[in-house]
């Protein structure tokens, strides 16, 4: 579990670190579209020296990074071989048999993929490790205020999410303090067939559920002690201000949009 | 002669009225529970039943029984958590209804058991503004009360903290920050120490009793500790959802041993009584202190 | 079954940047059918010692040695599963392991695992029902629909049920009133009289240490600061107080009259001590006047 990076927060002091959470969301947003922009070498150049640069500017060493790929490799490796073994006709082809082909056309998008998945998860790895969960989920709810117009209940939403998020090392804790006690009468966990592996997570799932029930129930009780009626009608402590850095990474963004459609093969 | 006499009734009815007056304030009952029952679902027994009394202003009340004798249900229903069946509670004047409900709950401030299921914000300076958000205080007036609740509770170290960084000792202080900032007149609080470790516990205590002092906070405590009920003004003791025994602490710590009974623990000195006694040696009956007994001992044992 | 730690030293996250030391070179001995009692404040390392015993974690150096068995770094887990049986632990608040759907059922859950037939195991549950003070009536009922005092009656009952030579209790009286505390302080008391049970007692209640324990170990940061008997442990206060822990009480009201030139031989640490002390200088001096 420790080894696992993606969706951990890393405390530096970095201007990414700084910026506004609902800046580096959308852009965030805006950069997946910026790689499926991309479709040869120059523009894939561009992304790549752009994420780099990015990395760089946040402080955080590469490693944190590959380390955060290391979960996801086989996903990609499938995906990749998937697409190197099965891609329509076209170019040169290098081997064939039954229904397998391996062309031209074949490598280089396989290729391509690898480097989407890379750089895609690359940069949600720099937004989670660089930006407080808290600051996300009130940089969602910020961004889904238009929704209020649709009846959407955006601030509920966005109560929900923050106590989720509150939460989960609670639940952590409370998880890894069930499965010892278990383990102390005798489950091995994570042992033996899928059948047995399944089964040993009912002593776990049962009373972790049981423990999540009641502690809603008490945080029910406490927020209705504390005032609490519904969310529309608060005001808010924690609000989000855009600043002067926010702008300067929006012009560099939408210059690097140029700059990919300007070299993009149409 | 004539203008004396006039005078000095005058003066008389001054007084009189001046000293009905005073008792007036220091009696007055700043919440009136009459007649409440209560019963959970389907259940036999009533978790309350029939229990009336009063709280004073000003004072510091403790509620003392066993687990499951009621008193958390009698917290609960003071605060209108839970809808009672039958009976009527007046706070401050107010009396409790689905109307008055939100209305009686600016008055109270409540702090639960277990410090990680009241922790609603993310960080320690959210948690203290949500009671403030949820009244609509806007911003600008939140920031300075944020700010003066966390330092009145000694956490001003620990503003951008989240909860999971924090002993129990400090997220109950914080949750008492948060009724530092809302300003009630009562607190009430439900076993607020009993998941602490002793120095959380003396922490806490001497926190809450800083702020009543402050304040002028009316403070009722449900508790199993006996350093907690020995603060009290008076105790009410509650057994089986029934209201048994309405006493100051010393009336009530001379029960001795029967003490366990009611959901309390032993005083040290009622122990060493009890020790005393099997031995063939008598001690006061009335309940004594740490250093009254001392001194008793003393007295009997140098005095020959 | 004897316990020895030998410069156990014992690291979270051990290689990361993370990596916190909750154990510092800790050695002690703890004899055959002992009851030790571990003080120390909350984060001085006392639930990472207990979990030690039965090796939910393993040292990070160093050596533990249970009876025949011997826990290094290196030991893997299928070494252990002898151990766990005989070293049973309760946990802070154990009632939230509770899962299953009658109670006969959980307390067979550890005898189960340790391959027991589950004719037996039920048997076995029945009978631990009885020894916690509970009905057999209760076995089919849903363990969720008790108490928390009786829930937790039932999850030590599960413990008990895997027959362990050692019992290792993590603050086992936290959020019970004072007379549930003082029926599973007796419990575990007679547990340890009658079928010989060494006690391993995580508390902050200084008056059960002084009441029932044989001997003390307190901890601060990681560290074995005091290991002794209690008399070697609590009979210096000042010690104790210079290190932010509680004194009981009756060491406290004696070293008040000490004050006043009173002799205690030795200090008193429990109400019975202290009034067995004072009734015989009552008899030496008292006798003419009362």
């Amino acid at each position: 579990m420790s080894n696992f990076i993606f969706g951990r927060y890393l405390p530096l002091n970095s201007v990414v670190h700084r910026l506004d959470p609902r800046a580096k969301l959308m852009l965030s947003f805006f950069y997946i579209v910026l790689v499926f922009m991309a479709n040869n070498l120059v523009t894939y150049g561009i992304l790549i020296v752009f994420t780099l640069a990015a990395i760089f500017a946040s402080k955080i060493s590469l490693g944190f990074f590959l380390k955060g790929i290391r979960p996801l490799l086989w996903l990609i490796v499938f995906t990749v071989v998937l697409q190197l073994l099965f891609s329509p006709a076209g170019g040169h082809v290098y081997f064939h048999w039954a229904f397998i082909n391996i062309t031209q056309y074949g490598v280089v998008n396989s290729g391509y993929i690898f480097i989407r998945f890379l750089l895609i998860i690359m940069m949600s790895t720099l937004l989670t490790l660089s930006t407080q969960p808290l600051d996300i989920a009130t940089g969602l709810s910020s961004l889904m205020k238009p929704l209020r117009w649709v009846h959407v209940p955006v601030d509920t939403l966005a109560m929900m999410l923050s106590i989720a998020l509150r939460f989960v090392p609670t639940l952590m804790d409370e998880a890894t303090k069930i499965m010892n006690a278990q383990r102390a009468r005798g489950v091995d966990f994570g042992e033996g067939g899928l059948f047995k592996q399944a089964k040993s997570l009912i002593p776990l799932m049962v009373p972790l559920f049981m423990s999540a029930f009641n502690r809603a129930e008490d945080l029910s009780t406490a927020m209705e002690a504390r005032g609490y009626q519904d969310s529309e009608h608060r005001s808010q402590y924690r609000i989000l201000t855009w600043q002067k850095r926010d702008t300067v990474t929006w012009i560099i963004f939408i210059i690097g949009f140029a700059a990919i459609l300007a070299f993009r093969r149409w | 002669m004539v203008n004396h006499y006039v005078i000095s009734s005058t003066f008389g009815i001054i007084t009189g009225d001046f000293y009905m007056g005073e008792l007036k304030t220091l009696m007055e009952n700043i919440i009136e529970v009459k007649h409440l029952s209560y019963r959970y679902g389907k259940e036999q027994r009533p978790a309350l039943n029939d229990v009336s009394f009063d709280v004073h202003r000003g004072e510091w009340l403790a509620i003392v029984g066993h687990n499951g004798s009621g008193k958390s249900t009698l917290a609960k229903s003071l605060d209108g958590l839970l809808p009672f069946t039958e009976g009527t509670v007046t706070v401050d004047g107010l009396e409790l209804s689905p109307e008055t409900v939100w209305q009686v709950r600016e008055k109270i401030g409540m702090i639960f058991q277990n410090p990680d299921n009241q922790f609603v914000g993310a960080t320690v300076e959210d948690d203290v503004a949500f009671g403030l958000e949820n009244r609509q205080v806007t911003r600008e007036d939140m920031i300075p009360r944020v700010k003066a609740a966390i330092e009145e509770v000694g956490m001003h170290d620990f503003a951008q903290r989240e909860p999971s960084s924090l002993s129990g000792g400090q997220k109950q202080r914080v949750a008492l920050a948060g009724i530092v900032a809302i300003t009630p007149s009562i607190l009430i609080l439900d076993e607020a120490t009993s998941m602490l470790d002793p120095l959380g516990r003396h922490e806490m205590l001497e926190l809450v009793s800083k702020l009543r002092r402050d304040q002028k906070l009316t403070v009722i405590s449900i508790t199993h500790d006996i350093d907690e009920a020995a603060n009290a003004d008076r105790i009410l003791v509650i057994d089986d959802g029934q209201l048994v025994q309405e006493a100051s602490p010393a009336e009530i710590f001379a029960l001795g041993e029967k003490l366990v009974d009611l959901g309390l623990d032993l005083p040290f000195t009622a122990k060493l009584k009890a020790a005393l006694k099997k031995r063939g040696i008598e001690p006061p009956t009335n309940y004594q202190t740490m250093a009254e007994m001392e001194e008793w001992l003393w007295q009997s044992l140098s005095n020959t | 079954m004897a316990i020895s730690f030998e410069h156990v030293t014992f690291t979270y996250q051990a290689g990361t940047p993370m990596a916190q030391t909750a154990l510092e070179d800790v050695s002690f001995n703890l004899p055959d059918h002992g009851y030790l009692a571990i003080i120390g404040h909350t984060g001085s390392g006392k639930s990472t010692l207990v979990q030690q015993i039965n090796a939910l974690l393993k040292p990070t150096s160093g050596t533990i040695k249970i009876d025949d068995f011997t826990i290094t770094p290196d030991t893997t887990n299928a070494d252990l599963k002898p151990l766990r049986q005989h070293v049973g632990m309760v946990f802070q608040f154990p009632e939230s392991q509770l899962f299953e759907e009658t109670i006969r059922k959980d307390i067979a859950f550890g005898p189960q695992n340790f391959g027991m037939s589950p004719e037996d195991a039920n048997e076995l549950a029945d009978q631990m029902l009885t020894t916690v003070g509970l009905d057999t009536s209760y076995a089919e009922r849903s363990p969720f629909e008790l108490s928390g005092g009786q829930m937790r009656r039932v999850a030590i009952a599960g413990v008990l049920a895997m027959r362990p030579k050692v019992l290792i209790l993590d603050e086992p009286t936290a959020g019970l009133d004072p007379q549930g505390r003082q029926e599973m302080m007796d419990l575990f008391e007679q547990l340890h009289r009658e079928q010989g049970l060494t006690i391993v007692l995580v508390t902050h209640q200084m008056e059960d240490v002084a009441e029932y324990a044989e001997q003390v170990a307190i901890m601060r940061e990681g560290r074995l600061v005091k290991f002794g008997d209690v008399q070697e442990a609590f009979g210096d206060p000042d010690w104790l107080l210079a290190n932010q822990l509680d004194v009981p009480r009756a060491a406290q009201f004696a070293q008040q009259l000490a004050k006043r030139g009173f002799q205690w031989q030795p200090l008193p640490l429990t109400a019975d001590q202290l009034a067995e002390q004072i009734a015989e200088q009552w008899r030496k001096r008292g006798t003419d006047h009362v």
